[in-house]
């Protein structure tokens, strides 16, 4: 399966008379893109838009989703397909990306809360959509709805502001192309035969309201493991429905870029065969957490891996889901790496991870969320300001009143992403 | 609904779903409802969803709701050390200090539920008379 991303490099953003791009300017024709995001959906009372760029003094609070715009110009399906697209194979064709361009989604679901983006100052420094040119999509619904509709009510509309801006894509000949191709199993061992062969193996928060992932539609705590082209990811094979945990959940965005894949593939022909990913939950009972973490590695297996990677989302729960694939894996003489974070205190000195295991000893972490840091005063703060009491990684008087916040890093989104989308980094002093 | 598996809860939305189920200890913290199914585990009770969340953190919500089977055999240890690793990750986190609204606390106990019933619902036959 071969995918040709074409990105088309978006430098600024505006709105305008018609939605496209002009030198590098993402121009947003307002009013269409209300109209596409509501969707005709009737549990919507209201539905804003507003603009934050890079530098700009606006810190959005809370933050849902982040989204990138893309489009499908050549191959079969859309993106997140399942979704709001057919249920087609996607991963194949070439895609057109915004890049630069970002959908964010705000708006209150429960009384606790999650997301900081700030756009300039240190909590900027923090997240990877301070760098984005964001397109933010404030929804209300009406007043009678319910926390479940509500989640669904304000995923659809990030999806379908996406999907509305990715068009702007489709006629604009991309700044550069990159190219990724995994072959079928057997012809793709055979292109490489002298290199390790690698897979990733990509778990997914799925345990319930606010902590569940779609796979191509499907609720992603009702399926078994599965193989995955890695391509699959960049056309929104994988969509979130994570509402919590600002910090470690993996937002669409970083699903569609999902940076463990596009390093792999950096490095595929040169120090790696890269065969594919599997794709697993991280469920709620012990025994779903059995069924899939056996067949995960059993799939891992099959497909005649010498290494694997696994990557983690969340904290707490799925600690166990990571020690599980660690020990199933290596107890087959699969070689694994652990990617995570860290819950690890105010100081760094408690122990990081709610479960351990001897045999990860290659552990890559994206930081700790515990650390706490004061984000200053912003002019302007798109959502609701009043929720930073209660998000989660703050605590009660976090809202200083001049505006200042104080709280753990665990309020940024992306912060401490455990894809690595992040920018924190160690250095030895 | 009938099983062979009970419900420790200290929220309310769980007692009033599952009354004939639900051990509903009214006024019990977080802390105090992992004491409990550690009690029962040691007693040879298996532990059946995992006593944390995977994105809301044991100091956040004020409601937790265990899933416990009625059997009783040997010690079992996976349980038990995900229990312990639970009440180390409690202590682990500072108290918030946030007096909740109501809407707040209806919406942890949401949370809590709809949890508690996707562990439920992926229960095997064994657990469903």
């Amino acid at each position: 399966m071969r995918l040709d991303v074409g990105n088309i490099f978006i430098k600024d953003v505006a709105f305008g008379d018609k939605t496209e791009v002009k030198n590098g300017t993402l121009f947003v024709n307002k009013d269409e893109l209300i109209e596409a995001a509501t969707g005709g959906d009737e549990r919507i009372k209201s539905l804003d838009v507003y603009l934050a760029k890079p530098g700009d003094k606006t810190r959005i609070i809370p933050v849902k989703d982040v989204i990138e715009p893309r489009v499908k110009v050549d191959g079969k399906g859309g993106i997140f397909p399942g979704i709001i697209n057919d249920v087609d194979q996607v991963g194949s064709g070439t895609t057109h990306v915004l890049k630069g361009a970002a959908v964010v989604t705000t708006g209150k679901i429960v009384g606790f809360q999650e997301g900081i983006i700030d756009m300039s100052g240190v909590g900027a420094e923090y997240t990877p959509f301070s760098k984005t040119n964001n397109i933010v999509v404030k929804m209300e619904p009406i007043d009678s709805i319910k926390q479940h509709e509500h989640e669904e009510v304000i995923r659809l509309v990030g999806f379908r502001a996406a999907n509305y801006l990715g068009e702007a894509a489709k006629d604009v000949k991309p700044d550069e192309v990159k190219t990724y191709e995994t072959k079928p199993l057997l012809d793709q061992v055979a292109q490489y035969p002298d290199l390790p062969k690698v897979v990733y193996v990509y778990a997914l928060q799925t345990q319930g309201l606010m902590h569940n992932t779609f796979f191509y539609g499907a609720d992603a705590k009702k399926i078994v493991p599965t193989f995955m082209y890695p391509t699959e990811a960049f056309d929104g094979a994988i969509a979130s429905g994570n509402c919590v945990s600002a910090c470690d959940k993996n937002p669409s965005y970083v699903h569609l870029n999902s940076p463990v894949i596009e390093d792999l593939y950096a490095k595929h022909g040169k120090e790696i065969n890269f065969i594919g990913c599997v794709i697993t939950n991280e469920n709620v009972t012990l025994q779903d957490k059995k069924r899939s973490s056996n067949m995960t590695a059993k799939l891992v297996e099959m497909l005649g891996a010498d290494a694997a990677i696994v990557s983690e989302e969340g904290f707490g729960n799925p600690d166990a889901d990571l020690v599980m694939n660690c020990n199933n894996l290596e107890n087959k003489g699969i070689k694994t790496v652990l990617v995570t974070d860290e819950y690890a205190g105010r100081d760094g000195a408690s122990q990081s991870l709610a479960d351990s295991t001897p045999k990860g000893d290659a552990v890559v972490t994206a930081g700790n969320a515990n650390v706490v840091v004061t984000l200053p005063v912003m002019d302007t703060v798109i959502g609701h300001p009043e929720v930073a009491n209660t998000i989660a990684g703050a605590w009660d008087g976090s809202l200083h009143d001049d505006g200042s916040i104080e709280a753990e890093i665990q309020v940024i989104t992306g912060s401490t992403n455990e894809l690595g989308f992040g920018t924190l980094s160690a250095k030895t002093i | 609904m009938m099983g062979n598996f009970h419900i420790v809860s200290n929220n309310p939305m769980v007692a009033e779903k599952y009354p004939d189920l639900t051990e509903f200890e009214k006024d019990s913290k977080v802390k105090d409802i992992f004491a409990e199914g550690r009690n029962s585990i040691h007693l040879g009770a298996n532990l059946i969803n995992h006593p944390l969340a995977g994105s809301i953190k044991p100091n956040q919500s004020p409601y937790k709701s265990l899933v416990m089977s009625n059997e009783k055999g040997e010690l079992d240890m996976f349980s038990l050390k995900l229990i312990e690793g639970a009440l180390q990750v409690l202590k682990k986190f500072p108290p918030r200090g946030i007096e909740y609204d109501e809407q707040t606390l209806e919406d942890f106990q949401v949370i809590d539920l709809d949890l508690l019933d996707s562990a439920i619902d992926s229960l095997p036959y064994e657990y469903h008379e």
